[in-house]
């Protein structure tokens, strides 16, 4: 790769992260994975294809297209959704978003299940998820969907079905682990 | 729906490739068992009910406005130190 294009690339990043800010106003959204500093593993010094999506709970969001995450087979439950965008934020830490890319408007708020249960894991084999593709343990990023009822102290997560997002296929998943159905709702603020 | 009988040991073939086989056969319980090819994913009903249940509540959590999520947000991280 010339260094001509990888400036080229860099230079739209910052652009389009510049296009963010103008939407979100003083909130910082990032492509994950992009941490402070890092590179970004994603671009391989591609042009970013920004795409502007709808979303109910940001307004309007663009979207590097490169960065989207494929859910081949959905999310039991929301037919038809098969393409989604990680959100997150500075101010929202610890608490991402899944936002659906087609159709729109839907963002589903994710929490690393750490935060609930420090031992959490799940096994993930290229057997038991084929839809991931092949998995690196490295590039896996593991999430749990939020329930927020109407009282925000009572809300639950679901740690018997989290999401997989295989960073490098750019592929997702909702997976079911085994254990207890009480797992479907366990609080995220234990008293 | 289609209804067969079936022993303990026998099996059923769905398609090609999914083979349903009786493990055993107790008072409440029969025990099956299951051979898929990966792509096919199985799971308890009541379980895949429940979370597409929980699924549909998540999607509708839209409506979090700024202080409500700076709320859970302090309960979380407070609770993290």
């Amino acid at each position: 790769m010339a260094v001509g294009d990888c400036r080229e690339a860099t230079q739209s990043v910052t652009r389009a992260e510049e296009t963010l800010h103008r939407h979100l106003g003083s909130s910082r959204f990032y492509r994950y994975p992009n941490k402070g500093g890092q590179q970004r593993p994603t671009l391989h010094g591609l042009r970013l294809t920004l795409i502007k999506v709808p979303s109910l709970t940001f307004g309007e969001v663009e979207i590097d297209e490169t960065t989207i995450f494929e859910f081949e087979r959905g999310l039991p439950g929301l037919a038809g959704l098969k393409r989604f965008a990680v959100l997150e934020s500075e101010e929202t830490e610890p608490f991402r978003w899944l936002q659906s890319i087609d159709p729109p408007h839907l963002c589903l708020m994710m929490i690393e299940p750490s935060h609930i249960k420090p031992d959490y894991h799940v096994k993930l084999n290229k057997h038991s998820n084929p839809e991931l593709g092949p998995i690196n343990p490295e590039q896996v990023l593991i999430m749990v969907l939020v329930v927020v009822p109407e009282d925000p102290t009572q809300m639950t997560a679901n740690l018997l079905a989290p999401i997989i997002f295989n960073l490098e296929t750019r592929k997702g998943t909702q997976a079911v682990i085994d254990g207890k159905p009480e797992m479907l709702r366990v609080k995220v603020i234990q008293s | 729906m289609l209804v067969f009988s079936r022993k303990k040991d026998d099996a059923i073939i769905i398609g090609n490739d999914i083979e349903i086989k009786i493990i055993s056969i107790g008072r409440d319980t029969v025990k099956i068992g299951i051979e898929a090819p990966r792509h096919i994913t199985i799971h308890r009903k009541e379980i895949y009910l429940a979370i597409e249940e929980e699924n549909r509540k998540a999607a509708v959590t839209r409506n979090i406005n700024a202080s409500q999520l700076d709320l859970i947000k302090n309960l979380v991280r407070k609770k993290k130190t």
